[in-house]
């Protein structure tokens, strides 16, 4: 595996979800490449400490939250209908140039002058 | 690793899938020759974007994965296509395959997009919703029809039978029973909301209704089969009380439905054998299909291409007068799937359908214990769908139309893929792309251009089939010409491609250019060797440029295949004296009087080569003709 292969899987390595081959593949990789063992390193946060207000701060935070007023959490819902309506006003219009382009013009289907369920193979 | 592109993709792809379901079985198109034509083109055009959602995908995230878990359901669908493509890369005749080659595959599409790229209960939920909405549609103008409302050409096609905008009872029929388990399935995830709820029950009375009113004896039974299995599959998979209570709620429809058919569309009992014989000569037919090809088959596609070789003369006689009727699907879909495909592509088809289910009906219940209700019920429910649609397609023909058969595929796909969600972290098999992400961006662009390239085709093809229309109404109205320069415009890969050559070598011949027609029956033969009348034609053609021992030829070809066709026999006769081979001319009359002794037109060859016979014999002195027209030596 090169660098960008292995790279392209370091979430599901993380995770411990790939296949023992593949693991054994990737474990390989990041072995011999420095570059690509860097991006598995565990992200360290440098925290300040707190400085002497820090109890009054907080206090003052927790307060100011309680004001905040409860939101409901949304209903569930199949959300069917699209929230952006230019994808379906695009659609449409691209329907209809298509039926345009194709033609309404020309003769009615003749597949009708027969009324019986062979008719799907049957020549006029 | 998700980007903003992958999601796109993902959306795009989900997107071209349930449009697919909800136009599929609505669209058609009146001004085309088959007015269902636009139902290939919406599948081609769907199967293909989902392709490419899938793809672009795997090009966003620099890999392509499934879950390790899913190749015992995947193994049989990536060898079965595989297959597939081999046999169609190998067989003779590929422009002629290639249209039922391409269902073939956008069905497949269908079933690997679905089990990779868009398996989950929001994706199962909203495809049950839309082929729901599509069934109340479907029903709703059927019940207008039953009204007598109906604003379109095809009004009373069927006499009082409904067909809706399936263009068909039976496949009107067969719809409706597909979606009755979705609807049911809908109904019982707990996360439906009320008003859907009550509108996928109430598509329960309003489809069984349409189905009654269809009269096809064939559909109400794929209904009744299709419920059965549902009240079978998902109580035994999800074992709870809803399922238990959505289960009885199935099996009441059948019970009601089966009843109302047997009721007001019982078959006549000369109907009901008619149906029933022709079913059993044809798929004895297709057997001795099996029998000559065991193993590989015929190749995918290819099924219409190959089967005048092996038509009964007992069919033809049933068919009635036409002589050029052509049957387009075999009878059975697995038995389809053995004559196209030979022995292996049976056994894939099994084992894909065996492995997709039984990992969607066994997933089920992993599922509801890993606490995933809603992925549990679509599971199941579409496991039940998917053996539902596959049995009752084994009743008649709607497992080939694009309108009904698709369906199969992706329930089975997300039925499966739904499977492998039970374990939250299980182990995932990924393919990832060894390039970099500026190269995997530059391959957007040319995915993007070959998909708009590719999609071109179904709608010329579209478009074919409407010039077909048009130019068989211009040679039905006596306008040759005009016919000629409309069937030269119908492309291959277009559904009518093999019927336009054929009918613009019979305009040609018609106009007196039967060099020119010969040409038009030579593609033909090179994609349909058997196709229809075409050796009758091209004996017709010869005959008129003088060579009689061609025609003679071309008839005795087509007096093999369709032994019945007495104007042939008639034709061959004739043609057989005139190349001066007496012996076959009095067999081809022979033929002719054992079928209708009477016929003026058989006495008269009788008599034309009785008195050749005469002829010779007073040519040759008192010897006699050595049954080639030659005389032989007096002793």
């Amino acid at each position: 595996m090169n660098c960008h292969a292995t790279r392209a899987v370091l979430d599901l390595h993380a995770e411990g979800r790939l296949t023992p081959r593949r693991e054994k593949a990737v474990a390989a990789h990041l072995a011999s490449c420095a570059a690509c063992k860097a991006l598995t390193a565990p992200t360290v946060v440098a925290v300040k400490a707190p400085t002497g207000d820090f109890k009054a701060r907080l206090a003052a935070a927790m307060k100011g939250e309680r004001k905040v007023p409860k939101v409901e959490a949304p209903r569930l819902a199949l959300n069917l209908w699209p929230r952006d309506f230019s994808g379906v006003a695009f659609a449409a219009a691209a329907l209809a140039l298509v039926a345009i382009v194709i033609g309404w013009s020309g003769v009615p289907s003749q597949q009708y002058d027969r009324g019986d369920e062979l008719a799907a193979g049957r020549m006029p | 690793m998700r980007t903003p592109d992958a999601e796109s993709a993902h959306r795009l792809g989900e997107l071209a899938l349930l449009t697919t379901a909800f136009i599929l079985p609505l669209a058609f198109y009146l001004r085309a020759y088959d007015s269902t034509a636009i139902k290939y083109t919406i599948l081609q055009w769907g199967s293909l974007t989902m392709l490419f959602g899938w793809l672009w995908q795997g090009l966003s995230r620099g890999r392509f994965s499934a879950p390790a878990a899913s190749w015992p359901a995947l193994l049989p669908a990536l060898g079965y296509g595989a297959w597939m493509i081999l046999r169609f890369a190998s067989e003779p005749h590929k422009l002629g395959a290639l249209p039922d080659f391409l269902t073939q595959l956008t069905m497949l599409v269908g079933f690997l997009a679905t089990f990779l790229g868009f398996a989950g209960a929001r994706s199962a939920s909203r495809f049950a919703a839309l082929t729901v909405a599509a069934a109340w549609l479907v029903a709703l103008y059927a019940l207008c029809q039953a009204a007598g409302i109906d604003p379109f050409i095809w009004k009373g096609a069927f006499g009082p039978r409904v067909f809706s905008t399936l263009a068909n009872p039976y496949l009107c029929a067969s719809f409706l029973a597909i979606a009755i388990p979705l609807a049911l399935t809908l109904e019982l995830d707990p996360e439906t909301p009320a008003p859907l709820r009550a509108a996928a029950l109430l598509l329960l009375p309003l489809a069984g209704g349409a189905v009654v009113l269809t009269g096809s004896t064939m559909g109400a039974a794929g209904f009744v089969v299709t419920c059965v299995l549902y009240a079978v599959i998902v109580p035994a998979s999800l074992r709870t009380r809803q399922a238990l209570k959505s289960g009885g709620l199935a099996l009441l429809a059948a019970i009601v439905v089966a009843g109302a058919a047997a009721l007001t569309t019982a078959p006549k009992k000369e109907t009901w054998s008619y149906a029933s014989e022709f079913r059993r000569l044809t798929a004895a037919a297709e057997l001795r299909m099996v029998a000559e090809r065991p193993l590989a088959g015929f190749g995918p596609g290819s099924f219409s291409l190959n089967y005048p070789r092996f038509r009964p003369a007992e069919i033809i006689s049933m068919e009635g007068p036409s002589h050029s009727t052509m049957t387009d699907h075999p009878e059975l879909p697995l038995l389809g799937a053995a004559v196209e495909l030979g022995a292996i592509g049976a056994v894939l088809w099994l084992w894909l359908f065996g492995a997709a289910l039984w990992t969607g009906a066994r997933g089920a219940s992993a599922l509801r214990r890993a606490g995933a209700l809603p992925e549990s019920v679509y599971a199941a429910g579409f496991s039940a769908a998917a053996a539902g649609a596959l049995a009752a397609s084994h009743l008649g023909w709607a497992g080939h139309a694009p309108g009904t058969g698709w369906y199969a595929w992706p329930l089975a796909g997300l039925a499966a893929g739904l499977a492998p969600l039970a374990a939250r972290r299980a182990a995932v098999s990924v393919y990832p792309l060894p390039v970099s992400e500026s190269i995997r961006r530059a391959l957007y662009t040319p995915a993007l251009l070959a998909l708009i390239g590719l999609a071109v085709f179904p709608g010329l093809w579209l478009r074919s089939d409407v010039n077909l229309n048009s130019a068989i109404y211009y040679a039905k109205a006596s306008n040759l010409p005009q016919a000629v320069e409309l069937f030269s415009k119908v492309l291959p890969g277009s559904q009518g491609y093999t019927m336009a050559l054929y009918f613009k070598g019979n305009a040609l011949n018609d106009l007196g250019k039967s060099d020119e027609a010969l040409v038009a029956y030579d593609r033909l033969q090179q994609q349909a060797p058997d196709y229809a009348l075409v050796h009758a034609q091209r004996g017709s053609a010869y005959a008129k440029l003088g060579d009689w021992t061609a025609a003679a030829a071309e008839r005795s070809r087509q007096a093999t295949l369709d032994p019945l066709y007495l104007e042939n026999l008639i034709a061959w006769s004739e043609a057989a004296r005139a190349a001066g081979n007496l012996e076959e001319a009095r067999l081809a009359a022979g033929k002719a009087e054992a079928l209708d002794p009477k016929n003026e037109s058989v006495r008269l060859q009788i008599a034309a080569n009785d008195l050749m016979e005469h002829r010779l014999m007073a040519k040759a002195g008192r010897g006699k003709t050595n049954g080639h027209g030659v005389a032989k030596k007096p002793r």
